[in-house]
């Protein structure tokens, strides 16, 4: 009884999850780096959510790649504030300690604003993130504007790199121009969140 | 020895190549194979993916729910030949924390249709190529892929390729069916509506072929409005972003571990809002439907009167009208008035009691009661009772001297309240016409409205006497009291006695030779204490011979307590008969053999008279033989999910079913009361 009820408000939220167009949910949860990280220190600004974990073969795809990096990179450098969340619960796979998290940040070259430990997964139930990666683009007015996979070609193939469209790549770029978002929700792919 | 050893693999050899070798790969083992023995030209043959995953691991179905990928096979084939899409088997639930996927565990056989062209040359073996990639994940998640091959004979003449073929028919005979069901869907407060029209019995769910559609870890309610299936589904991202216009999927149904896979593909229609209800309130909206269920459990309750089961309580009833001759109005109202009571309240009684059962998921139908020996004892110890009453050993009352005007109203009350309770008793196990659809929309109706459906019925049951109530005048017409009253009574009392016949034989097949020794014992001592009964009030009421006397009965029944269901005599005795077995209805389907089902139960007396006057007649015998049709028995004298589930199937909850399958059609539904032009109609013209 009580476990479906918990499923239910479990369920609530992630009926709640926003879609594109409608106003990101806020959050505020704490960086590998120590300290409190939310929405609204953000104001003003693109801020790109990526849902990850370091031993997903759909994450490495991407990381082994340099892909994720890249745009990672990109980001920083227009200003685009890049945050990787980790939802996994503690004692599930994909849990890591803050040192774990900046020392994973570092040997792969990555290169976030900042890294979040949403160890009870809170941000990620309101977000609705479903898979790592999943991503989600926050215009500089807190409203969500893109939702789902990173590309268009759902794989752990490396290979398969170079003929995908990635979706972020595309948003952020539509964005910048001032434009409609042309894929503004797509289904993302990749392992389940460990919450 | 050696050399029968290579005889031996020379032997096989060649059957092997309708399976290419297995590639074992990080947790799963992976093969080819092919139903026949050689692809023919024109034709198409079916090749499978035939995997083995390792325990707790699974992999997707072609909507992988919240995570996951769906199998992909890039294949290269010989020139013109052309693999089609990949059938899956029925995507089963599989929660992760808040999540949901949909997969498959254990060994799942994924189907490809392989068009083999009609110029294809004979005499050759080909070589069918396949690059797999899957996903598997137990917790985490490892992609995996595998290069595997099949060598394939081209030829004009192929053979099932034995136990393969038996596998890849398995699967595709559960592919899921397109039952061609009217579907729709519509929006309501953020939830959607969808509505199956005519959807068949059991524990639905509804997996979308598209992720994004409907939220795949949301509960997915259900209930029964009319004849549509309503679900109330969570919309997920896709669906509120875009809302679309069709949703198409597979419902899946399972009972006792046994799952149907049903397409659908609902259009959106705001009429389906109509249907929708919270689902307690179905009983408040007096759809047509739902009237002409009630309309129809009225009318089959009267024509229940009229049930070779019911024979022996209109009897009884019978008996208690005579005594009515002479009666004044007020009394013939009271007598019907009880009776009715009497009917009334042990249909709310047994169908509360059904429901509550099957609440704790029993797998019971109405008439569950007579699958006990036990209870089935105690009905021919009481039906003894009452023929030993009718017969004048002794009566129902306090003493035969006692009898004032007063006490004999009383007794009557009493007397119509009792043969009510034991006219639903007696009647439960019988699905008269009319009846099969409204009891078994009770059965999966809210509580409320399956009770109001019941009690429809118990009205009908009792509506002939009731109406004695309305018209006393009828029972003027009887002839003036007299001693015609007891002889009427005491011939009555044979058809008691020959519902104790009844009893006995079918306590003999549910409880064997030893539960007749016990029945008999039981009622050879209560017909004792029945007669110190009598003793007691010839002697105007002796107390200790009363007391003995109902010392005696219950001493008389206690033996029957210690009755067990044995498993089922041999049901298909007679050579030309088999026992029910879904597999092997399955294989015949698939054969295109035509296949009788007779779900029959000893206890079921309708079922008995159709057996007797219908099915084993030589003319029907012959009749199955001409047109080569299986006679298949499904026995629910004792209880048996697997039967229980199927008869749940077809809507309906109870014995006599008779079911016609001819290959992959529907079956056939035939009436309830058998006769031998309609049973040779369905046999010698199928569809």
């Amino acid at each position: 009884m009580i476990t479906a009820a918990l499923s239910s408000l479990v369920l609530l939220s992630a009926a709640s999850a926003p879609i594109p167009g409608e106003a990101a949910p806020v959050f505020t949860e704490m960086s590998a780096a120590g300290t409190e990280v939310s929405l609204s220190d953000f104001a003003g600004k693109t801020v790109v959510l990526e849902w990850t974990n370091h031993d997903c073969p759909f994450v490495q795809k991407h990381y082994n790649a340099n892909n994720m990096q890249s745009l990672q990179r990109r980001a920083a450098a227009e200003d685009i504030v890049w945050i990787s969340v980790i939802s996994s619960a503690p004692g599930k796979q994909g849990h890591v300690s803050p040192t774990k998290a900046i020392e994973l940040t570092q040997s792969r070259g990555a290169e976030p604003a900042y890294v979040l430990l949403d160890e009870d997964g809170s941000m990620g139930r309101a977000y609705g993130a479903k898979t790592t990666p999943h991503m989600y683009i926050i215009d500089d007015e807190s409203v969500l504007r893109y939702a789902g996979a990173i590309d268009t070609i759902p794989s752990a193939d490396p290979a398969d790199l170079p003929n995908a469209q990635n979706y972020v790549t595309a948003a952020l770029g539509a964005m910048a121009d001032g434009d409609e978002v042309v894929t503004a929700l797509s289904a993302p792919y990749g392992c389940s969140v460990k919450y | 020895m050696l050399r029968f050893l290579l005889a031996f693999m020379l032997l096989v050899a060649p059957a092997a190549a309708q399976s290419g070798a297995w590639v074992t790969t990080g947790h799963a083992e992976s093969r080819l194979i092919a139903e026949k023995t050689a692809a023919v030209p024109g034709e198409t043959l079916w090749v499978a993916l035939d995997q083995k995953l390792e325990e707790g691991w699974h992999v997707y179905w072609r909507n992988p729910g919240d995570s996951g990928l769906p199998l992909e096979l890039s294949w290269t084939l010989p020139a013109g030949f052309e693999a089609g899409d990949i059938g899956y088997p029925l995507p089963h639930r599989l929660p992760l924390g808040p999540l949901m996927n949909f997969g498959h565990e254990g060994r799942p056989l994924f189907l490809v249709p392989i068009t083999v062209p009609a110029d294809a040359v004979t005499g050759r073996t080909l070589r069918f190529e396949v690059f797999a990639e899957w996903l598997i994940c137990l917790d985490v998640c490892i992609p995996e892929s595998a290069d595997l091959s099949l060598a394939i004979a081209v030829s004009d003449q192929a053979e099932d390729a034995g136990a393969l073929a038996a596998m890849i028919r398995e699967a595709r005979s559960a592919l899921p069916r397109d039952l061609d069901l009217n579907a729709r869907f519509a929006d309501r407060d953020g939830e959607i509506v969808l509505a199956l029209e005519d959807a068949p019995a059991g524990d639905a769910y509804l997996f979308p072929n598209e992720s994004g559609l409907i939220e795949p870890a949301a509960p997915q309610p259900s209930y029964r409005s009319g004849d549509a299936l309503v679900f109330n589904l969570v919309p997920a991202l896709n669906y509120r972003a875009t809302p679309p216009d069709i949703i198409k999927g597979v419902m899946v149904l399972s009972m006792e571990g046994q799952e149907v896979g049903v397409t659908f593909e609902a259009q959106r229609s705001d009429d389906v809002l109509a249907l929708a209800n919270a689902p307690s309130a179905v009983t408040d909206e007096s759809g047509s439907n739902l009237l002409l269920i009630f309309a129809f459990a009225l009318l089959g309750g009267v024509v229940l009167n009229a049930m070779p089961c019911v024979f022996p309580i209109v009897f009884l009833k019978a008996a208690g009208i005579t005594q009515l001759a002479g009666a004044d109005r007020a009394a013939v109202q009271k007598d019907a008035y009880a009776y009715t009571a009497g009917v009334l309240i042990t249909f709310a009684a047994m169908a509360t009691l059904l429901l509550v059962l099957r609440g704790f998921g029993a797998e019971l139908g109405w008439g569950f009661h007579l699958q006990s020996p036990i209870a089935v004892g105690l009905f021919a110890v009481i039906v003894f009772l009452i023929g030993l009453n009718l017969a004048g050993l002794f009566e129902i009352g306090t003493s035969v001297q006692g009898t004032g005007q007063g006490l004999t109203q009383k007794k009557g009350v009493a007397g119509s309240f009792f043969t009510g309770l034991l006219a639903v008793l007696v009647a439960a196990p019988c699905i008269g016409p009319f009846l099969g659809l409204p009891i078994g929309f009770a059965l999966s109706a809210p509580p409320l409205a399956a009770i109001a459906v019941f009690l429809a019925l118990g009205l009908g049951l009792a509506l002939p006497y009731l109406l004695l109530a309305a018209a006393p005048q009828v029972a003027q017409l009887l002839p003036k009291p007299g001693a015609w009253m007891v002889r009427v009574k005491q011939l009555f009392s044979f058809a008691m006695f020959g519902t104790v016949v009844w009893l006995t034989w079918v306590v003999s097949l549910q409880a064997g030779p030893q539960g007749v020794l016990v029945l008999g014992i039981s009622l050879v001592a209560a017909s004792m204490a029945a007669w110190l009964y009598g003793l007691a009030q010839e002697k105007g009421g002796h107390g200790p011979l009363r007391a003995t006397a109902v010392i005696g009965v219950v001493a008389a029944v206690a033996p029957l307590l210690t009755l067990s269901a044995q498993p089922a005599a041999a049901v298909a005795a007679s050579s030309e008969k088999v026992a029910y077995d879904e597999a092997l209805l399955a294989e015949y389907r698939s054969a295109g053999t035509p296949v009788f089902i007779d779900f029959t139960a000893a206890w079921c007396v309708t079922c008995q008279y159709n057996k007797r006057v219908v099915l084993d007649t030589e003319p029907i015998k012959e009749l199955f033989q001409k047109t080569g049709t299986v006679f298949m028995v499904a026995d629910l004298t004792n209880p048996d999910p697997i039967i229980t589930a199927a008869i749940e199937r077809q809507g309906r909850s109870g014995v006599p079913l008779y079911l016609y399958y001819n290959g992959d059609a529907d079956p056939e539904i035939l009436p309830q009361i058998l006769t031998t032009e309609r049973v040779a109609q369905t046999l010698e013209h199928p569809g």
